[in-house]
């Protein structure tokens, strides 16, 4: 990985090559001195990175970490290629500041990752009934290899205008234990800053998966209202 | 018994096909439609799609084993002697068992074989995810589980599993699930990955806390089947069943 300033007001910085576990140094000397430096916003512009593994991702996850520490913003800017796709697979746009440029090569990206998709986890867009409260229903089956369609959840479970959430597995056939792992971290996240987490209507593959784990007697369980 | 017989469409003529099949004892026919309607005993051997799979999965055929010229890769032994035993067998490259639900397909196609197994499917169903799921995740891909403990380990995890479906060598080696039915009410079914392997005297030795975000797998599959156990350094999982014993999982 090369870096270079091509911008000092506001900073941005251009990265090119390949960021690796190789890169762990010259990129946490990096965003050291890129948070030292003024302003309260930084941009890396990615458009000349060539490749990136999940070493390397970590490696942003960490420094948007570090940035927002110090009450700073860090924004990456025109992910291409291979380091795009990764972002999008990894759903990264929902925890990180990603900003494209060309809004039409953002439009071309939809339509080229949704090809290949698997049966799976169906994750329905949370509804609100305004005070605090979101409901989220999930349908199909939920395995270890459908933990990105979940992302969406945690992140939710993470935010602070969520007081409560309330999963509704009625239309839920199976579970195996990576998305009971989900659901835990789900818990965990809201427990920590005292929102609650509610499992609704698991049917019987699920409501026994959650038995034999011994977890429903650890998160609140509960019937729908007109069940 | 009828002999097996492993139908191959594309790969009819490598002789390297010819001379595994001819030491595991399978007589190879050429198949020229996706998948043969004959009432003998088979297997169908070659590269995969969804279509096969599902078709091969059900009577009369035993399975599906994956088998290409190009990869290197050995005619499955332990899906022929399955197959030969009147068992059900898949052996798919890792990149097709996570985009494919290699449980679910070969879960359902069970049941059907086998209905006697019915009241304990849910029992099977679960372990065999958890088999499966480990055997990619940890066993081909290499991944390690501690990354799941949080929302960041997370995006991680998930990083890291699509960047090494993409990996020209580690996608492609190979799964392997059998299942042979034994006494009259039982069941052996054992996954097969090619990874590094583990040490399972090295796994933490106490059960994880119902809060637990990782690492609940092998103990689910304990309490699931009648019988586990673990060989080839951690690369293939055995499991039993018994019908006759209560379910502890229901059906749907």
């Amino acid at each position: 990985m090369e870096s270079t300033t091509v911008s000092l007001s506001p900073p941005v910085c251009r990265l090119s090559g390949r960021l690796t576990f190789k890169d762990n140094d010259a990129f946490t000397r990096l965003i050291t001195d890129l948070i030292a430096a003024a302003g309260p916003e930084v941009a890396l512009d990615l458009s000349d990175l060539d490749f990136i593994d999940s070493f390397g991702i970590g490696l942003f996850l960490t420094a948007a970490e570090q940035f927002e520490g110090a009450g700073k913003l860090l924004t990456l800017k025109n992910p291409r290629g291979p380091v795009k796709r990764l972002f999008k697979l990894a759903q990264l746009d929902s925890v990180l500041r990603i900003r494209d440029d060309s809004e039409s090569a953002a439009a071309t990206m939809a339509v080229s990752v949704e090809t290949q998709q698997r049966d799976g986890l169906c994750v329905t867009p949370p509804t609100t009934s305004g005070d605090g409260h979101f409901s989220v229903s999930l349908s199909g089956r939920f395995t270890f290899a459908d933990q990105g369609r979940f992302q969406d959840v945690l992140t939710l479970a993470e935010s602070e205008n969520c007081q409560s959430l309330t999963l509704d597995m009625s239309e839920l056939a199976f579970m195996d234990s990576a998305g009971l792992s989900m659901i835990l971290v789900a818990h965990e996240v809201m427990t920590k800053r005292k929102a609650r987490l509610v499992l609704q209507s698991p049917k019987a593959k699920v409501a026994h998966l959650l038995s034999v784990a011994a977890v429903d007697d650890i998160l609140p369980v509960v019937q729908a209202p007109d069940a | 018994m009828t002999h097996l017989v492993g139908f191959t469409e594309e790969n009819w003529h490598a002789t390297r096909l010819r001379s595994q099949a001819d030491a595991l004892g399978l007589r190879l026919e050429p198949c020229l439609e996706c998948m043969p309607d004959l009432s003998v005993p088979n297997v169908l051997i070659g590269a995969p799609s969804l279509a096969k799979l599902k078709a091969s999965l059900n009577k009369p055929s035993h399975g599906f084993i994956e088998w290409n010229d190009h990869d290197g890769a050995d005619l499955s032994r332990a899906c022929v002697e399955c197959a030969t035993a009147g068992g059900q067998c898949l052996s798919l490259n890792t990149k097709m068992a996570y985009e494919w639900d290699a449980t679910n397909l070969f879960a359902s196609a069970l049941e059907a074989r086998f209905p006697h197994l019915g009241d304990i499917m849910g029992d099977i169903e679960l372990a065999l995810a958890e088999a499966v799921a480990n055997a990619v995740v940890h066993g081909n891909l290499g991944i390690e589980s501690t990354l799941r403990n949080d929302v960041k380990g997370f995006v991680l995890f998930q990083a890291a599993l699509l960047e090494r479906l993409d990996n020209p060598v580690l996608c492609r080696r190979r799964i392997e699930i059998t299942a042979e039915p034994f006494d009259s009410a039982c069941v052996r079914i054992e996954v097969q990955d090619f990874g590094d392997g583990y040490d399972l005297a090295a796994l933490p030795k106490e059960a994880v806390t119902a809060l637990a975000k990782s690492g609940r797998g092998l103990g689910l599959i304990r309490q699931l089947t009648a019988t586990m156990g673990v060989s080839d350094s951690g690369r293939r999982l055995t499991m039993t069943f018994n019908a006759d014993k209560a379910p502890k999982f229901a059906r749907q």
